[in-house]
């Protein structure tokens, strides 16, 4: 039975965490970080309470709060009209709405970094033998 | 411009009846957004071209779909607005009468110019996008701030630079979005301050003394487009 919807775990406002933090699900973070979040192939989203002290990685980002530090994105980077943003950004693409706040340079020549790993994992999947088909009846 | 009247009607007693329309003063239509050449764009972007990936310093208001584009040109770019936060221009001087002018202090009557300085190393930048951050400055204030900009270019470094030269209308606040090499959208901001300023081009020349000129172009929407590079070190 597979889930229709996928939950996000939630940091919520009242809450200091100091560290590296990793998962494997989509994350919202409405408290206070300091330190690393590493979500690949997830979204991360910054509340417009979040406070920021990290560099952020996953595959998609939004900003609605505040962050410091490097932002990397395997797909896109939104920074949402109450964001603020002082650090570089590495991604794919950018949406930056009016009103955001970003000092910081941008970059996507990471690019083919971030798509050498799947290629490989790609093959690996290739690899495997082929389902058989359904005996005729 | 004056409107002619219609001659008034006689009513009884000879008496003239004055109908008067009020003038109407035809206020300077908000530019829509429109499509505006460019000139200096194309000719930065291929002066950067022998660069194998030019970092340029965008300090002009934010915009992602410059950042997009300047990215896909092979540039590394790094924003910082510098038109967003700055106040909006003082009030003109008042008249003073002459009577008076000896009581004012020489401070009260000198305003403390506004200037620009980004907060990067020295010598990180190839080029330097200003659009029209110096429409927002008084001339010493521009001229402190080109001479920082300068400081943040490699040697030989470019800086481009927009002036609007129209006098007769007050342009609004503007985020000029890149559309192509040879196009920019021009975007009016109605809730932003607007630019105090308009440069005679005997002033611009003078701001830009520090530098060599590249390109200087008045385009027919009355803007006036600087490319300079930055002045090569004087040998010993």
């Amino acid at each position: 039975m597979t889930q229709s919807v996928q939950q996000s775990a939630l940091i919520g406002q009242s809450i200091l965490f100091k560290g590296e933090l990793t998962g494997n699900e989509d994350l919202i973070i409405d408290g206070t970080v300091e330190g690393k979040i590493d979500l690949k192939e997830h979204h991360l989203t910054i509340g417009k309470n979040g406070r920021i002290k990290a560099d952020l990685r996953a595959k998609t980002i939004t900003i609605i709060g505040e962050v410091v530090g490097q932002i990397v994105a395997d797909d896109k980077v939104e920074l949402q009209a109450t964001s603020r943003l002082q650090g570089d950004i590495i991604a794919n693409r950018l949406s930056i709405a009016d009103g955001a706040h970003f000092k910081g340079s941008v970059d996507m020549e990471r690019k083919a970094e971030m798509v050498k790993p799947a290629v490989i994992h790609d093959e690996k999947l290739h690899a495997r033998p082929p389902q058989r088909a359904p005996l005729p009846v | 411009m004056t409107i002619p009247l219609p001659p008034s009607a006689p009513l009884g007693g000879g008496a003239r009846s004055i109908q008067t329309r009020v003038p109407t003063v035809s206020q300077p239509a908000a530019p829509s957004r429109l499509h505006h050449s460019t000139k200096n764009l194309k000719r930065l972007i291929d002066a950067l071209s022998p660069h194998p990936a030019p970092h340029l310093l965008d300090v002009g208001r934010l915009c992602d779909q410059n950042i997009t584009w300047l990215i896909h040109h092979r540039c590394k770019v790094t924003v910082d607005d510098q038109i967003t936060p700055l106040p909006p221009p003082p009030p003109p001087p008042k008249v003073v009468p002459a009577h008076f002018r000896d009581r004012l202090s020489a401070k009260e009557e000198t305003p403390v110019p506004i200037v620009v300085e980004p907060d990067h190393p020295d010598g990180l930048f190839d080029a330097i996008l200003c659009w029209d951050l110096l429409d927002y400055l008084d001339p010493p204030g521009a001229r402190h701030t080109l001479l920082r900009l300068a400081h943040l270019l490699k040697p030989r470094g470019y800086l481009l630079a927009f002036f609007n030269c129209e006098r007769a209308a007050t342009r609004p606040a503007t985020l000029y979005r890149i559309v192509s090499a040879e196009q920019l959208d021009y975007e009016p901001l109605p809730h932003a301050h607007p630019p105090g300023r308009a440069y005679e081009n005997r002033e611009i020349q003078e701001l830009f003394i520090g530098f060599d000129l590249v390109n200087s172009c008045y385009l027919k929407n009355r803007m006036r487009e600087i490319l300079v590079q930055k002045k090569p070190a004087p040998r010993h």
